[in-house]
């Protein structure tokens, strides 16, 4: 490894540059981080499931085991407790607007789908002629 | 302390900073924030600025400790972090001076003096700050990592993320600019 050659000059320069403290003000403002930004340990995230029981049924099958895992009672501040309801709910919005598309569809007799269809394809057509307000690659994807 | 037990101390403290340990984060910061606070305001110039990018590398540490691979020492990754914010700030302070057509001076070296300013400078510590401050920011960083913050070509490979060739290159660079503009100086002439 090649080190780099001292060059007199260069380092009569850096000596040459005025000292720079650490401001008291910095040093609380990183101190105070583990404080403003708490994070849980390693342990304290594997204790987070308690009580854990194995079980064993042996029978005609052979030996069949698990455990039984019991988790902690939901508080304010777990956010596991919250996870399934938000799962829930994209799921159910999603399935509510199929539903609702095809009730739409099923009300609508041939001559009435005929003539939404036209509009949508008179609407399409006034907003291709209108590039201006495309961008380039997007009006380009949609002329494709 | 010798560096041997320096880099052992850092790597230990890193896995206890992983776990959470508080008290470890402070040893590393006390160990190290002084050195990456000079790095950090010889680039930036801006007391003010310097010590975000120090609260911001720091914050950084805390948050993503996991992270961090032994294969490099703790301070090579605090300057990269350090620097790889400066470059960030840069960025948006020149795209800022771009929408606006502001500053034409800080295209080159958005915190740094243009050379033909640096003779107005009174002392030889505004000056040697002045024309590092002019070089670009490549060999700025790489002067600053070798001569000041004591990092090996190596080390400093890693921060900028180049080849030690590179390295070797840009320092050769920035101590013949460096040279020439001191030579003028009382600095060159002693």
């Amino acid at each position: 490894m090649n080190e780099p050659d001292r060059d007199p000059l260069i380092d009569a320069a850096f000596r040459a540059l005025p000292d720079v403290e650490l401001p008291a003000q910095l040093r609380r403002r990183i101190a105070q981080i583990p404080i403003e930004h708490p994070r849980t340990s390693r342990w304290s995230e594997f204790s987070f499931f308690r009580n854990v029981t194995a079980w064993a049924v042996s029978g005609a099958l052979g030996i069949i085991c698990g455990f039984f895992i019991e988790l902690p009672a939901p508080g304010e501040d777990q956010v596991a407790v919250s996870f399934p309801s938000k799962l829930e709910r994209p799921v159910a919005v999603e399935a509510l607007d199929v539903e609702a598309q095809m009730e739409a569809e099923a009300e609508l007799d041939p001559l009435d789908q005929l003539i939404a269809q036209a509009w949508q394809d008179d609407w399409e057509q006034v907003w291709l002629d209108d590039e201006e307000s495309v961008p380039a690659h997007d009006s380009e994807e949609r002329t494709q | 302390m010798t560096q041997v037990t320096q880099v052992e101390d850092d790597q230990a403290l890193m896995v206890r900073i992983a776990a959470g340990d508080a008290q470890a984060f402070r040893q590393l910061c006390d160990a190290h924030a002084q050195a990456i606070h000079v790095f950090a305001f010889r680039l930036l110039r801006n007391e003010t600025e310097a010590q975000d990018i120090v609260q911001e590398a720091f914050l950084k540490v805390w948050l993503h400790a996991k992270k961090y691979q032994p294969r490099a020492r703790v301070t090579t990754w605090l300057h990269t972090i350090t620097r790889n914010l400066i470059i960030d700030r840069y960025r948006s302070a020149r795209e800022k001076a771009q929408h606006f057509e502001l500053d034409h001076e800080r295209e080159h070296a958005p915190y740094s003096d243009r050379p033909s300013r640096l003779l107005e400078k009174k002392s030889t510590a505004e000056l040697v700050a002045a024309a590092i401050a002019a070089l670009p920011e490549r060999q700025q960083s790489a002067l600053l990592l070798s001569h000041e913050q004591g990092l090996s070509q190596n080390e400093i490979a890693e921060v900028l993320d180049c080849s030690v060739d590179a390295v070797e290159s840009l320092l050769k660079r920035a101590r013949t600019t460096l040279r020439k503009t001191l030579e003028t100086t009382d600095l060159g002439k002693n």
